[in-house]
């Protein structure tokens, strides 16, 4: 019997289904109103392993990878699959996640890195013991590795090599990182216990509380759609917003003697989105900040990103939430 | 003797052609329309009439530029006066005319107080200012100092006074909302209006000036709720138009106006407040004449001001002439 | 100012030059016209409609009074249509309209916990629609029957994209201001916007019109629809030190929806220069859609109903004079506009 060639009888009737008269894509990609400005909560109820929310990732075709204080979940749509140390994670505090162009899995722990690789928790010995707590890839697929306390490095998986990337000398608060953050004009922003610094070759720019910063201790980044960086920090009562090296306050006016921003974030609309851990969700909409009342799962905001199809992630110490967002304009 | 009675029969019958029309009877005379009818009405006719003003509240002049209100605000203007007119003779007539005004303001305002960490206190409020009510009470008489001639225009003197018959003082509508109140439907005052008009017709178009100067009292009224009482005094105000009526045929007219106004400042207690004032407008509008009946459609369009209102007002006049 | 003129100057000319063929024009009653102008015929038609916007209906097709809350607004518009007749039955027609209209959003207080050191923030928000919109041009071509009873015509036309689609620079202000231990923000956000569409429309529409001794019934329909997609762009703003706005242009694609417009209509002619029109029309839009970020967010379908009575007088021979009041009846997702327009319509025979 003549083997057949398959591969044109399923492209024949992939094209049939495409060109079926009931599919109609370009209607089918239409988003309709009444689906915006909706909100949708996550728990342990839903399948979350714990419902304190430190770090967010989006993977390949929209998955959400969310690390939290007892494992690391991933959220494909409909159900929630967790992995904990007994799936080989380093730990179950999961300080930063990432999932890199070529679909690998980098788990930041506070006892370590971990890849996911070929169904199994890798642990990546270079860093064991120590708290991985930013992960960031650069357009060179290089993988930059913010440590607590040991300075940012920076990885190749294919070359298998680990170099210094930002390493301090003498300054372990300089080299205690929060946060990674790789802006449009390739700049590096590296936040850490001392301050920000902004790394592009071997320019390095600080930012601190001696020139404008609100804050030494930065927690997060985002660029704007103006090209400004916006800055969270634990101390100060404002978010910070640095314009080439002016740095400007923006003032949330709600009361605090601080205001610790956990996380920052921008959504389609140009809206900067900014969680802090004591005081919630804030949106400014380039004037000014205005609070979040209703949608996020409690007050204490820690990590936020925006998916591909524009809807917003909030994660909290009490759930996640995902936000639809929308703008109603009466004219 | 027979020359010179041919030379007065001659006269006559070319007075009669350069005048161009016979005597009319009264009936025809209660059917003349805008062009055609004298600047006062005649001995013993009676004139009814009812005009409607509409406006919107959109719009204003700040700077002498045109720029919309600011904030949730939206209102109107409405108004219908009755006008009652008699001629005592040929060239003295006699008028009063009283208004019923409504005039309302539509405003909200969104508050949002931050209560504490989990929660904020928000709540839109509406209000509405109205003002509703029969306004001042206007008397005038009217001479006709010239009567119209070929070569000649018509010269009328105009003398108006308007009595405080309307409501002078803000007051509370008891409403729960302190933004809310009532407007006055009146100035409180008493004010005199003497104004010239000259009109000539040169058929089928009409065309003259009018001047006009209103001297405006003192009067104690209530301008804010709750406040006690203010001497106040509005600007006098002065006037000067030009028109052309354009017969379009038998029974529809064009009119055309162009008027300018200068208000002079208030005053508060003897002290000047506010800006002079000044507003260029122009009045387009429709006359139909159906026999003794008349029906006016005007707009009344600012075209220019430096402080004031910049939308158009519409105006409906239906006459009849008994 | 311009465009009082245009329509002032109208008038004078309807007295003048008046030819034999005028008296077709001064007899032929409303109801008999026929659907296109006649061979070597001319009118000129100027149009003000004021529209008081004062009803929104909802997806639902409730309606909400916008006239409470302040969000009440007013349209001025004017239109300049001229139609000239090739033949008895070929008629080519253009026309323009400018308009003007501010819709005011909700003014806001946002207050401080600290307005000590954190200023309250009062905000006004307003839209400006104002200019041209685009110039059509249409073709009317009316079935040669022999019968003057009843008429049937085709329109096809084409909208151009001549007037400005894409918004100006908004002009928002700021002003701080600190009184009685107070601080505050005085905010005022002004946006304006043109009224080109960005893109060729055409348009295909069909007509009907039949005639009693005293009566005449009409129907039209018309269908437009874009024929590209558009692109144009919004201004986003920032706030720099709390003192001045810069913007920027965030740019996005469009398609226009696709439109039928419809109608219904019985004219009495009481008198020969008199005519009185009872009119029901109807709109109703879909399809369209506009990219945000990386979505294409529809353009909710739109309907609307009305109900517009009016009456025609001719003046002169040359010179006709039409009114039309507009009530909205029923609508989704649309506007429900108190309309009045004021038509003055000149004709004459070039030939």
């Amino acid at each position: 019997m003549t083997t057949l060639n398959k591969a044109p009888i399923l492209f024949g009737m992939l094209a049939l289904l495409l060109a079926s008269p009931s599919c109609n894509p370009e209607e089918e990609d239409l988003v309709h109103q009444s689906t915006l400005d909706q909100w949708t909560h996550y728990n342990t109820t839903k399948g979350l392993p714990s419902d304190n929310i430190i770090s967010l990732c989006e993977g390949e075709q929209g998955r959400i990878w969310i690390g939290t204080d007892a494992g690391l979940s991933v959220y494909d749509g409909s159900t929630f699959t967790n992995y904990t140390t007994a799936d080989g994670l380093l730990s179950n505090t999961i300080y930063a996640v990432l999932e890199d162009k070529d679909r690998r899995i980098w788990a930041g722990t506070s006892n370590g890195l971990n890849l996911f690789d070929d169904g199994k928790w890798l642990p990546v010995h270079f860093f064991d013991g120590a708290e991985v707590s930013a992960l960031l890839e650069l357009s060179n697929s290089d993988i930059l590795i913010g440590t607590g306390g040991y300075g940012v490095y920076k990885g190749n998986y294919d070359k298998n090599t680990i170099d210094k990337f930002d390493v301090v000398d003498d300054c372990t608060l300089c080299n205690s990182i929060y946060t990674l953050y790789n802006d449009s004009n390739e700049n590096v922003w590296i936040g850490s216990f001392a301050g920000a610094r902004r790394i592009k070759g071997q320019q390095s720019v600080t930012f601190d509380k001696t020139n404008g910063l609100a804050g030494d201790i930065v927690t997060d980044f985002h660029e704007d759609s103006f090209g400004n960086i916006w800055v969270g920090c634990v101390e100060g009562t404002t978010a910070s917003r640095i314009s080439g090296n002016q740095v400007e306050q923006i003032y949330f006016s709600n009361g605090s003697p601080q205001n610790f921003i956990g996380a920052i974030e921008m959504d389609d609309g140009d809206n900067m989105w900014i969680g802090t851990i004591l005081f919630g969700l804030y949106k400014y909409d380039g004037s000014f900040m205005g609070r979040v009342y209703e949608g996020p799962l409690g007050n204490s905001v820690r990590s936020m990103l925006k998916d591909r199809d524009g809807a917003l992630w909030i994660g909290t110490t009490t759930g996640l939430a995902r936000f639809i967002v929308g703008s109603k304009k009466r004219g | 003797m027979q020359k010179n009675i041919t030379i007065a029969l001659l006269f006559c019958i070319g007075t009669h052609v350069c005048f161009g029309q016979e005597e009319m009877s009264p009936a025809e005379k209660k059917q003349q329309t805008l062009v055609t009818e004298p600047v006062t009405l005649y001995k013993g006719f009676f004139r009814l009439q009812l005009s409607t003003y509409y406006s919107l509240i959109d719009k204003i002049f700040l700077d002498s530029k045109k720029q919309s209100t600011e904030g949730n605000s939206w209102g109107d203007n409405f108004s219908v006066a009755t006008h009652l007119q008699y001629g005592i003779s040929d060239r003295f007539m006699v008028e009063a005319s009283i208004p019923y005004i409504r005039q309302r303001i539509f405003q909200s305002f969104r508050y949002e107080f931050p209560l504490d960490r989990n929660g904020q206190f928000s709540d839109t409020t509406k209000w509405e200012t109205r003002a509703s009510g029969m306004g001042d009470l206007e008397l005038a008489m009217g001479y006709q100092l010239i009567i119209e001639s070929p070569s000649r225009p018509a010269v009328a003197a105009y003398l108006r006074v308007t009595l405080p018959t309307g409501e002078k003082d803000v007051t509370d509508d008891k409403d729960d909302n302190p933004d809310s109140y009532n407007m006055p439907t009146g100035q409180g005052e008493i004010s005199i209006n003497p104004s010239v008009r000259l009109r000539k017709v040169s058929y089928p178009f009409a065309y003259g000036v009018n001047v006009g100067y209103k001297f405006r009292n003192e009067v104690t009224k209530i301008t804010e709720v709750d406040k006690p009482a203010v001497s106040y005094k509005n600007g006098n105000l002065a006037d000067a138009g030009a028109f052309v009526n354009v017969s379009l045929n038998d029974w529809v007219i064009m009119r055309n106006l162009v008027d300018f106004y200068y208000k002079e400042k208030d005053q508060i207690n003897g002290s000047e407040t506010g800006d002079e004032t000044w507003l260029l407008e122009y009045v387009p509008g429709f006359s139909f004449q159906l026999k003794r009946f008349r029906f006016d459609q005007l707009v009344i369009i600012p075209i220019k001001a430096n402080l004031g209102s910049a939308d158009p007002s519409y105006v409906l006049l239906f006459q009849y002439t008994f | 100012m311009v465009r009082i003129l245009i329509l002032a100057f109208l008038v004078p000319l309807a007295s003048f030059g008046q030819s034999a063929r005028d008296s077709l024009l001064a007899t032929e009653r409303s109801i008999d016209r026929p659907i296109t102008l006649h061979g070597g015929q001319l009118r000129i038609t100027g149009a003000y409609s004021l529209a008081v916007i004062s009803k929104q209906f909802d997806e639902n097709g409730d309606a909400t009074n916008l006239r409470d809350d302040g969000f009440a607004s007013v349209r001025h518009r004017f239109g300049l249509d001229i139609k000239y007749g090739v033949n008895e039955f070929v008629q080519v027609s253009t026309f323009i309209h400018q308009s003007s209209q501010t819709i005011r959003d909700q003014t806001r207080g946002i207050f401080s916990a600290n307005p000590e050191e954190d200023p309250n923030v009062y905000q006004n928000l307003s839209y400006e629609y104002k200019g041209w919109e685009d110039l059509s041009v249409n073709l009317d071509i009316r079935a040669p029957f022999r019968t003057k009873k009843i008429d049937v015509g085709l329109t096809v036309g084409i909208s151009m994209p001549t007037a400005s689609h894409s918004p100006d620079m908004p002009t928002h202000s700021i002003e701080y201001t600190a009184e009685n231990g107070s601080t505050q923000y005085n905010v005022d956000y002004n946006y304006h916007y043109n009224l080109g569409k960005g893109v060729t429309v055409a348009q295909l529409g069909g007509m009907i019109k039949y005639r009693l001794p005293k009566w005449a019934f009409s129907a039209r329909v018309d269908y437009r629809h874009g024929l590209q997609e558009g692109a144009s762009y919004e201004w986003k703003h920032q706030l720099v030190e709390y003192e001045e706005f810069e913007y920027r242009q965030e740019f996005f694609t469009y398609r226009l929806p696709d439109t039928f417009e419809y109608y219904g209509e019985i004219e009495y002619q009481p008198l020969p220069f008199f005519d009185i029109i009872l009119n029901v029309s109807g709109y109703h839009s879909q399809d369209g859609w506009k990219t945000v970020g990386r979505d294409k967010v529809a353009i909710p379908a739109a309907t609307l109903v009305t109900i517009n009575p009016g009456v025609e007088l001719i003046v002169t021979p040359r010179l006709w004079f039409r009114q039309k009041f507009q009530f909205p009846v029923s609508g989704k997702s649309y506007e429900g506009a108190y309309t009045f327009y004021t038509s003055l319509i000149y004709n004459l025979f070039l030939f």
